[in-house]
């Protein structure tokens, strides 16, 4: 119950400011926006930071730290959008930013001549072109990851109009579907894990939400590369990764890839790992269960049922050493869980929310 | 899903994956057998479940030659998790051997694209022993390569992994009992370069410095990219490809005019990412 009742206070704190945030125009003064995934956001959607988060060090606006030698393997994908509405029709708005690690761009890819020129960390007045918004493109340079503001302000008569706060990431959350769950626009209801990483990119996380396929049955693969990159390069350090059925598998694989080449990696934690009916994923026709924790994560996360003819006796199982102590949750000993099988367990509200409250208490922004 | 199939409803407007698999690319319906598989798929009891996998063992064709490429034609044009993960069950439950699976699908890697080396890798990995510490163990396809593989299997195998790829390809050959020197010389052009991305994987040497710190591993990537063997070029190239920084090694010009098609592929890829 405790969980259910932490879980009702954060909805309560936050999800009325993440409801129909994409609705509404954008409001007169600055408006963020969360990180894009390559050449847009997909799989994720164009998503506001809310209004009354925009200030939030941790539910506020994040940010990639834009690391020196970062490969940037979905492109150069690590500037925030920012939209910044006239917010007076004839007042002169200037931007100021606390640091010099703060760079602004008219152009999202940084075309010569598009940066915004700062002096003592104020910028020229904006020019709008008689438009009522102007888009603008934010980007962290400094390697250090720390809080980070950008404000809007009026000169004459001297105004604060709006404020951000930007956090730069420091954790970078791994979902992964079970087979031929590909994450799409709009998503999948049935997809439970990736309604799991759709919340926790409205919540503030990095999130890659990603094809099992795209881990290799030795870890290898487009995830791990992207990982690695993000320790490497850009500050992160604690590592949330989850799944269900094969995703499961992979998530054991991918974690020990991680633990197994972190010699050569950097310095990193797995601060919270899941597994959804974890089945191996050595191959796509593997129908082995998935019942080894992944190595070196600090907490595990365990759900599982037992198959029947109804899922071709496909499932999980106990996973020692994960939690609820002492092998995970079994949820057909659970009154919402009987009956479950393989195929619609990663779908139960409780199993995400049991996900989401533990990997945020872990996992850092 | 708990739901009905509510996604197939919706207008997608985008699905980021791995690249998926042209339906013209698998293997062609076999309608008694996909009729065989939608009985499975469908089967209200236990019971009507055994009769539907009781009529695929009965039509599965000498050694499952006939089943194993509908399965996998299956597996490929699934729309949901269940029916993408029936071809493990069948696999599973009609004790279908290794070698079935390896023979039914191995031929199909002759002209395969990118998508379709990946997707039957996706199966075959089943008896790969794919590991992050140790690679790939590609021992299975022993008596396979000794017959003398496809160009696209030799080039499923490299790009799966590198080093294991090439010693297999180097034990399937008939060497010369009394002339050992190619032999050796293969086999210390690997090591030199497995030492190298050794080094690199667990932080020994940065990828800036991979070359100058590796030059012995330099030197035989170039002695491979002429090498007589069409498969010990590509081996070269792969391990450019995965590892830019040692792509200097390689004369990528003369490799774009290679005579095998499958390295002309590679370095024009690696010539045009530079």
């Amino acid at each position: 119950m405790r969980r259910f009742a932490t879980l009702a206070c954060l909805v309560l704190l936050v999800g009325g400011a993440l409801a129909a945030q994409n609705g509404r125009p954008a409001p007169q003064g600055l408006s963020a926006y969360r990180p894009q995934h390559g050449a847009a956001y997909f799989p994720f959607t164009r998503t506001r930071v809310p209004e009354a988060l925009e200030e939030d060090p941790a539910f506020g606006p994040g940010m990639r730290v834009n690391g020196a030698g970062e490969l940037d393997p979905a492109g150069e994908d690590d500037l925030i959008e920012l939209v910044v509405g006239r917010a007076f029709q004839n007042a002169t708005l200037v931007l100021e930013r606390s640091g010099g690690e703060l760079a602004v761009w008219r152009t999202r890819n940084k075309q010569a001549g598009s940066a915004l020129t700062f002096t003592a960390n104020r910028s020229a007045p904006l020019d709008f072109a008689g438009a009522d918004a102007l888009t603008l493109w934010v980007e962290r340079t400094a390697v250090t990851p720390m809080l980070d503001s950008l404000s809007l302000r009026a000169l004459e008569p001297d105004a604060l109009v709006d404020r951000l706060v930007f956090h730069a990431f420091q954790g970078l959350v791994v979902a992964l579907g079970g087979e031929s769950q590909v994450p799409q626009v709009p998503v999948d209801p049935n997809h439970g894990t990736f309604l799991v990483a759709i919340e926790l990119y409205e919540r503030g996380y990095d999130v890659l939400m990603r094809d099992e396929d795209e881990v290799a049955a030795s870890g290898a693969g487009p995830v791990y590369t992207e990982v690695v990159n993000a320790i490497q390069h850009r500050g992160v350090g604690e590592l949330g990764i989850f799944g269900y059925s094969h995703g499961g598998g992979s998530t054991y694989d991918l974690c020990d890839r991680l633990n197994t080449l972190r010699g050569g990696i950097g310095t990193f934690a797995i601060q919270c790992s899941s597994y959804v009916d974890g089945v191996q994923n050595d191959s796509d026709v593997d129908v082995d269960m998935e019942l080894r924790k992944p190595p070196s994560s600090a907490h595990h996360v365990n759900h599982f049922q037992h198959g029947t003819f109804a899922d071709f006796f496909l499932d999980g199982g106990a996973v020692p050493g994960s939690v609820p102590a002492p092998n995970g949750l079994d949820v057909e000993t659970i009154f919402w869980g009987v009956g479950a099988t393989h195929f619609v367990v990663d779908d139960f509200a409780q199993v995400r929310d049991y996900i989401l409250t533990d990997l945020e208490a872990r996992v850092g922004r | 899903m708990i739901a009905t199939r509510i996604a197939a409803l919706l207008l997608l407007t985008g699905i980021a994956s791995a690249q998926k698999v042209a339906p013209e690319k698998l293997p062609a319906a076999d309608a008694t057998l996909q009729a065989g598989l939608q009985r499975l798929l469908d089967a209200p009891s236990a019971a009507e479940q055994r009769q539907a996998f009781e009529f695929l063992r009965a039509n599965a064709g000498a050694a499952h030659a006939r089943l194993v490429p509908q399965l996998f034609r299956l597996a490929q044009l699934a729309t949901d998790t269940r029916e993408a993960m029936l071809e493990g069950v069948v696999l599973a439950e009609l004790q279908v051997p290794a070698d079935d699976v390896i023979h039914a699908l191995v031929p199909l890697f002759d002209g395969a694209d990118a998508a379709l080396r990946a997707a039957l890798g996706g199966v075959l990995s089943e008896y790969e022993e794919r590991s992050g510490e140790h690679g790939a163990d590609f021992s299975v396809y022993r008596a396979l390569l000794a017959a003398g593989p496809s160009d696209g299997f030799v080039r499923y195998l490299l790009e799966t992994d590198p080093g294991a790829g090439f010693l297999a390809l180097t034990r399937a050959v008939h060497w010369d009992p009394a002339d050992p020197r190619e032999l050796r010389a293969l086999l210390w052009a690997e090591h030199a370069v497995a030492d190298a991305l050794w080094k690199r994987s667990h932080g020994f040497v940065s990828a800036d410095q991979l070359a100058r710190a590796t030059p012995e591993a330099v030197t035989q990537l170039g002695v491979l990219a002429r090498h007589p063997r069409w498969w010990a070029r590509l081996y070269a190239l792969q391990v450019a490809a995965d590892e830019a920084g040692l792509r200097s090694a390689l004369p990528l010009e003369l490799l774009a005019h290679d005579e095998n098609a499958q390295v002309r592929e590679l370095a024009a890829s690696l010539r045009s990412a530079r």
